[in-house]
């Protein structure tokens, strides 16, 4: 059943799975299968024929070992271990191998080779002992059985803990531990977890030689047999005490920070490795004191500031109020301008009119001694020809006065007997004569009523001319009259602008009033503000003299009292609604 | 000759009531015997004569017979008058001349008793004295009585040469 095709096939398998490779008793290479040459990184054709001695650094070719190594295969003694071998380029190559001396009879043939590459595996194994090195080197190592005793320990340990080796070998673990917390039940709750299997990794605290406290970062780590039970504790540990000292002094630090104490600095150093915390944290309660001392002062001038600002608030609130007081004034001084303007324009408008009245009367008038100097015209022509008529009287008065005269004449010469014709001549003469006379009179009277006609006419037109003259100054005055209504119309224009700015000036007070309010409240929120600011500060022990600036904070306290701008608006509005307004009224003038 | 004239007014006055022409010249009054008056006109302009006496103011017609108008103001040594529509020209009968004396103004007809003309008071060198022949008081004042023959004397030689 097993035969040559058996074993082949057998071959076959190994062939797929292994690097084989065959030599010649003398140690020149026959061949090699596919998995040899990619381990090695050589084609089959560059190492045919030529010695195994490629495979190792030279200096080992060369030495007595490598010749042995040979003659033991010649003899036909197999090799079987771990080695090194050099592949293509010189890379390092482990492999687990075995060189099989075939016989052929009582006489090796050749070798055959089977190997494994096992470099991945050695150099994991070298590192992992490089590490266990590498950690005993930095850290303690304490190896302990599953109860808790001591089966050893590394230098690093003893160093830490101020023992000797020989002084806690084959002692318990709870030597390192305070008295009460290895009778507690957590301690034996603890070597129960380990003897579990379980690891434990945490900060402890832990008592060296001499009671001194030592702080450190550890972990107990199990290890098991084949059947998993719990053969040894080891235990990884790294000395923090520095690092815990440093934290507690930062803790302890911080702590009396959260107090408000800023004058604090830790002075004592730190392990190297946190020393910049240290540092760090003195540098920051160092900066922090300067910025609240600067805070605390910038409090300081805010405060003394906010004083200022009340005290011109203050005044600003009392000047706001005389300001007002003035507005009030000059308003109520208008509606006493604007009435007196009123009144004034009235009675420039009853002047108007009655000038109006006295223009037309005197127009009427002038046309009355128009009609009288017509009328007395008309007389005249009258007592002219009244005066014809008087001189045709007078002038037939006249020659019958001759004619009486010549009658008389007549009748003296012809003596006695014209003596009767005599007398009536002469009646007739004192007839004409008295005529004459009657004439004369009338004449006179004429005369006398044409003289006073005339008289008249003068006087009628002396009084047109005056009337005339009335009539010019009356239009005089009627233009004075106007210009002195359209001076009060612009008088009222003008006080309507100035009341416009009185009112203006008056919202303006209003708003100064409302924003002095405002800044006297925001000056009493700023106080009250820099006044907690104070406070927050107080909290901090900064050395420096805080008394003057409470001293301040006394006079802060009369911003509540009542704000004069509060009072001020509320005046202004009684007298705007009572007073501006009425001040004028533009329909008033428009009857001008 | 005073006696003479006198005794001439004295022969006029015995007639005891004599009638006289009053007038005015120059607002004195003047008169004369009505008998001498022949008639008396209104004023009516004369035509003037050249070369007669400055007091001859021209000529008038009446009724057809051209009569002389002697300016009685100037005749007397008064200022002229000036006519008007009121003088008067007394016509008169003068030594057989009829001749127009022109006066501001006839007053009246008035019928005196000759014992009220007084005789014009003696002015010696006075060249008016032989015009006037006496002096009537009145209430109204005095009335110079001039007596016409007197006074145009020469005239009738004066109009022969001419």
């Amino acid at each position: 059943m097993f035969g040559q095709n058996a074993s082949a096939a057998i071959l076959n398998a190994l062939d797929k799975s292994l690097a084989v490779i065959e030599f010649k008793p003398d140690g020149t290479i026959i061949t090699a299968n596919r998995n040899f040459c990619a381990a090695m990184g050589y084609e089959l054709a560059e190492i045919a024929g030529r010695h195994h001695s490629i495979f190792v650094e030279p200096s080992e070719a060369k030495s007595a070992e490598y010749r042995e190594f040979w003659e033991k295969l010649g003899r036909g003694e197999f090799d079987a271990r771990q080695y090194k071998r050099l592949g293509k380029g010189g890379k390092e190559i482990w492999i687990e191998a075995s060189y099989n001396p075939v016989f052929s009879g009582q006489r090796v043939i050749k070798v055959v080779k089977v190997a494994t590459d096992i470099t991945a595996a050695k150099l994991e194994a070298a590192e992992n002992a490089g590490k266990i090195e590498a950690i005993s080197r930095a850290q303690a190592v304490i190896e302990f059985k599953p109860d808790g005793t001591i089966l050893t320990a590394n230098e690093n340990f003893c160093t830490a803990l101020g023992y000797s080796l020989d002084e806690i070998k084959g002692r318990h673990h709870s030597m390192f531990v305070e008295p009460a917390e290895a009778e507690s039940s957590g301690y034996r709750e603890f070597w129960e977890k380990l003897g579990r299997g379980e690891f434990v990794t945490d900060e402890f605290k832990r008592v060296g030689k001499g009671g001194r406290e030592i702080y450190i970062q550890a972990s107990y780590n199990p290890l098991f047999d084949m059947d998993g039970n719990v053969v040894k504790v080891v235990k990884f540990a790294t000395d923090v005490t520095g690092r815990v000292h440093a934290v507690q002094a930062i803790a302890s630090g911080l702590g009396q920070l959260a107090d408000g104490d800023v004058d604090q600095q830790i002075d004592e150093p730190f392990i190297p490795s946190l020393e910049k915390l240290r540092t760090d944290f003195n540098a920051t309660v160092a900066v922090l004191r300067d910025t609240l001392t600067t805070v605390s002062e910038t409090a300081a001038t805010i405060s003394v500031a906010t004083e200022e600002i009340r005290v011109a608030s203050d005044d600003l609130a009392r000047r706001t109020e005389q300001q007002a007081a003035s507005v009030e004034e000059t308003s109520a001084a208008l509606g006493e301008l604007t009435d007196t303007v009123r009144a004034s324009a009235a009675r420039a408008e009853e002047a108007g009119t009655l000038v109006a009245r006295t223009k037309s009367s005197a127009e009427t008038s002038g046309e009355v001694v128009r009609r009288a100097v017509t009328a007395m015209g008309e007389i005249e022509a009258s007592s002219d020809q009244i005066s014809q008529i008087i001189g045709v009287i007078d002038e037939i008065a006249f020659q019958t006065n001759l004619l009486a005269l010549n009658a008389g004449v007549e009748a003296a010469r012809a003596g006695e007997a014209g003596k009767g014709f005599a007398v009536v001549a002469q009646e007739v003469r004192a007839l004409a004569q008295r005529s004459a006379e009657a004439a004369k009179e009338i004449k006179g009277l004429i005369q006398k009523s044409t003289s006073q006609v005339e008289e008249g006419v003068s006087l009628v037109g002396e009084t047109g001319k005056a009337l005339q003259a009335i009539v010019a100054e009356v239009q005089v005055i009627d233009e004075n009259v106007r210009a002195i209504v359209e001076a009060a119309r612009n008088q009222s224009t003008g006080l309507a602008e100035i009341n416009k700015a009185v009112g203006s000036i008056d919202d303006g007070t209003q708003q100064n009033a409302t924003m002095v309010e405002e800044s006297t409240a925001a000056c009493h929120n700023l106080a009250a503000q820099t006044q907690e600011l104070d406070a927050l500060i107080g909290r901090f022990s900064i050395a420096r003299g805080r008394q003057s600036r409470h001293d301040r904070h006394a006079g802060h306290a009369n911003f509540s009292q009542s704000s004069p701008a509060r009072k001020l608006q509320s005046n202004l509005k009684q007298v705007y609604s009572a007073n501006g307004n009425a001040a004028i009224s533009q329909n008033n003038w428009e009857n001008f | 000759m005073l006696p003479q004239s006198l005794d001439k007014f004295s022969t006029d006055l015995g007639d005891s009531v004599i009638e006289i022409i009053a007038f005015e010249i120059g607002g004195q009054q003047f008169c004369v015997r009505t008998t001498a008056v022949r008639e008396i006109r209104g004023w009516s302009k004369s035509t003037p004569l050249p070369g007669s006496p400055h007091e001859i103011m021209g000529m008038m017609n009446l009724r057809g017979s051209i009569i002389p108008i002697v300016n009685m103001a100037t005749k007397l040594g008064m200022p002229p008058s000036e006519p008007d529509a009121r003088s008067a020209v007394i016509v008169a009968e003068v030594q057989n001349q009829v001749i127009g004396l022109l006066v501001d103004r006839v007053a009246d007809i008035l019928t005196v008793e000759s014992s009220v003309v007084q005789p014009t008071p003696e002015m010696r060198g006075s060249f008016t004295g032989g015009h006037v022949t006496g002096v009537l008081a009145t209430g109204q004042g005095m009335i110079c009585f001039l007596d016409l023959d007197r006074m145009f004397a020469g005239f009738s030689i004066e109009e022969e040469a001419a």
